[in-house]
């Protein structure tokens, strides 16, 4: 199975910095994004269950554990990695019911695709992207510019997109913006049906090209 | 997998027919333009290590295709990752129709098809 290897999540934030302040009150940034605070409740059942497994480990074994049970460094690194993707991935939106029935699609995997798009802009690269978590509505209230020709499908209403960007020193900073929100609403509609109600561009470094 | 009907060890039955189906959809799904691969999850990945210290032939949980059977119907949930190449609704409608058609040439009544597109990738 091929594994992304890292793990920053969509807003820009890693996996470890959730994991080093779980035994702390969410900070001010957990306590606002979405991905930030789903992947610490993950982080916190992680941490339940194998605070539960570690105290039977003791009460059944007593004191010496047995090392021929313990999984290789290399396993356990893999089965990590693997939790830190599942955990990456977020919740799943439905953004469809054809006939046939539902497609969902993972917040990280929407994330990705508009940090695709603002990326596909010659001189930017796309820093954080956050976004408001997406609603579903009621159905026939679908606010995509392309509908669902199954129809019945669900609306998701997504009512804020931030793309931080850096921009090269040879660009008009203005104008990449307004392009970098051009090529993330056209990614959204063409690949999701989502219509986001704002794109907001934050130019928040420059860069020598 | 989760077969509404699991067989012992090593006998031939429901389980192993739901395996079957499960590895032939999978292939089927992988064969879409747009799918890269199937996304196993965490439970599909300790499933996967438990099959080889065990050497069973067993479903597991949680590797990308999910069948559930009810007698002639089935309920199929696929995870994927997609390229970004190709519109992710048009391949994950694809998928849908490559599933029903596979559950069609077994004879099965295709009650739902989800599809859960996990990663996109550039």
């Amino acid at each position: 199975m091929a594994l992304d290897e890292t793990s920053i999540l969509g807003c820009g934030h890693s996996i470890d910095e959730v994991w080093a302040n779980i035994d702390h009150p969410p900070t001010a940034h957990e306590t606002s994004c979405t991905l930030c605070g789903a992947a610490r409740q993950s982080l916190q059942s992680l941490r339940a269950a194998t605070a539960g497994y570690q105290d039977l480990e003791a009460h059944d074994a007593g004191p010496e554990t047995d090392e021929a049970l313990r999984p290789r460094p290399r396993v356990r690194e893999n089965i990590l990695a693997v939790a830190r993707a599942e955990v990456r991935r977020g919740r799943r939106i439905p953004i469809a019911a054809t006939a046939l029935g539902p497609v969902m699609l993972s917040e990280q995997a929407l994330v990705s695709l508009i940090r695709g798009a603002a990326d596909s802009v010659a001189g930017v690269r796309a820093r954080r992207i956050s976004l408001t978590a997406p609603i579903v509505a009621e159905p026939g209230h679908r606010t995509g510019t392309d509908a669902d020709p199954d129809g019945g499908a669900p609306a998701v209403v997504l009512e804020q997109v931030t793309c931080r960007i850096a921009v090269s020193h040879t660009v008009s900073a203005p104008r990449v913006a307004d392009t970098v929100r051009d090529h993330v609403i056209v990614a959204l509609s063409r690949h999701v049906a989502i219509d986001p109600k704002a794109v907001n561009i934050v130019v928040e470094d420059l860069y020598d090209a | 997998m989760t077969p509404e009907n699991p067989t012992e060890p090593g006998q031939p039955g429901p389980a192993l027919e739901t395996t079957a189906l499960a590895r032939d959809l999978g292939a089927a799904v992988e064969s879409v333009a747009g799918v890269t691969r199937l996304e196993p999850t965490l439970l599909g990945h300790l499933g996967r290590l438990g099959e080889r210290l065990l050497n069973t032939d067993l479903p597991i949980d949680g590797q990308g295709v999910e069948v559930h059977l009810n007698e002639a119907s089935a309920v199929v949930s696929v995870d994927v990752a997609t390229s970004i190449q190709r519109p992710i609704l048009d391949t994950a409608r694809e998928v849908q129709t490559v599933v029903m058609a596979v559950l069609q040439n077994r004879g099965l009544q295709c009650t739902s098809v989800t599809v859960s597109v996990l990663t996109v990738q550039p």
